[in-house]
């Protein structure tokens, strides 16, 4: 990642992310107090504000703050940590797992819905189970598709 | 951790406070299990060493200081930076080695840290950016004595010689973190090693060559042992304000923290 390729984004281009995110959750969430900034193919970052006024081009950047999501043209596809500020106000797209569901999520499989809550076939959806919101997944046909990375999942014993 | 612990203990884990630290936990559990819950791959805690919690501690971040780790992989002490930054401020987290760098990547996001740049740069070249922090945490390589506890492995590669080039590598990080720390800035230095050259040495160094001054501290609940005055030749007296831990006082890994001011 370099420095010169990060680009904050100004009031007006986090508000639309705001938006999208409102469109495709339901959810209303304000990115105000946090500096956003955006790499290449889209990629969202969160920082602490202070770090929009530290001089990132004298560093040998590898990343920076908490990577949020990936924006695909109207959709975005949340980060884990991304699902977990944005899912508990989401209202649509999210689906709740049963426990052992939960767990096999973890574990990376696709996996069936207890209940989706207004899904669209072949968005992005929030996965609930719980107060736990575990990621992002794809809904097709009441199932939802795991978008975990491979480092994160749960391996086996 | 109110809504955690309760989790936790429903999973049958014993836990124990670690006195020194409010969110810290001793658990009898082993890795392999602490790894494998729900509450893991949701970042919910973190497994480190109770020991390795002592160095930040005696950093004592604020929110909005301007903080280098300059070895931080794979993590553990920059996570608690954040923690105690309340995600505010800036933490640039530097390691030179791209796998360690990738762990570091991979827990800075579970835990959620929005305040850290990590970058990718040979340590004892940092000071070439130019930039001054307001504190730095120097936890550098070595040759990991104090883990003999945990790990024997530690003591079939242990030898003087290598005791030695550590001495002389965490030396030349001493000098590289002394040129990116501004005027009256704090620099913790520790190791996780029980030898003199690696720590009482290094300090003494520190003293007479860098003209950094070293500070006394106290961590409340945690039992401390002064630093050595000689061993082999004799160190400045303010060496005695650096800080041994050793395991049998706290039920941890051997430990070596000092706290210098520029």
């Amino acid at each position: 990642m370099q420095a010169k390729k990060i680009k904050f984004l100004l009031k007006r281009e986090i508000e639309m992310i705001e938006k999208v995110i409102e469109r495709n959750y339901g959810a209303k969430i304000d990115l105000s107090r946090v500096a956003v900034a955006k790499t290449s193919v889209d990629k969202l970052w969160l920082l602490s504000k202070q770090i929009k006024s530290f001089d990132l081009l004298k560093l040998k950047i590898n990343v920076l703050g908490l990577y949020f999501g990936r924006l695909k043209l109207e959709k975005i596809r949340l980060s884990i940590e991304g699902c977990q500020l944005v899912g508990k106000y989401a209202r649509r797209n999210f689906v709740i797992l049963s426990k052992d569901e939960a767990e096999g999520f973890a574990k990376g499989y696709d996996v069936g819905v207890e209940k989706a809550v207004d899904c669209e076939e072949g968005n992005f959806v929030l996965v609930k189970c719980g107060n736990n919101l575990l990621g992002t997944g794809k809904f097709y046909k009441n199932r939802v598709k795991n978008l975990t990375p491979r480092s994160r999942r749960i391996t086996p014993f | 951790m109110k809504k955690i612990l309760p989790r936790l203990i429903e999973k049958g884990w014993k836990l124990e406070r670690i006195p020194w630290w409010k969110t810290g936990y001793r658990v009898d559990a082993k890795t392999e299990v602490l790894t494998k819950t729900l509450e893991y791959y949701l970042g919910y805690y973190y497994i480190q060493e109770a020991a390795s919690m002592i160095p930040p501690l005696v950093l004592d971040p604020k929110q909005n200081e301007i903080i280098l780790d300059m070895c931080a992989a794979p993590g553990s002490k920059t996570t608690q930076i954040a923690e105690m930054m309340g995600n505010r401020g800036v933490i640039v987290a530097n390691d030179n080695n791209l796998k360690r760098l990738k762990a570091l990547r991979a827990n800075l996001q579970k835990l959620g840290v929005m305040n850290c740049v990590v970058t990718y740069t040979d340590a004892r070249d940092f000071w070439k950016s130019g930039l001054k922090f307001d504190k730095i945490l120097l936890d550098v390589p070595c040759s990991g004595s104090g883990s003999i506890v945990t790990s024997w492995r530690i003591m079939n590669e242990w030898s003087v010689r290598i005791i030695k080039r550590m001495s002389r590598f965490q030396k030349s990080l001493l000098v590289a973190a002394t040129r990116c720390l501004s005027k009256d800035g704090i620099l913790v230095y520790s190791t996780c090693s029980m030898e003199p050259e690696e720590n009482e040495e290094n300090v003494d160094f520190a003293v007479r060559k860098l003209g950094l001054e070293v500070e006394k501290f106290k961590i409340k609940n945690l039992k401390c042992r002064e630093g050595m005055l000689e061993w082999d030749k004799k160190y400045d007296k303010s060496v005695t304000n650096a800080v041994r831990i050793f395991p049998h006082d706290n039920l941890t890994e051997g430990f070596f923290v000092c706290k210098l001011r520029k």
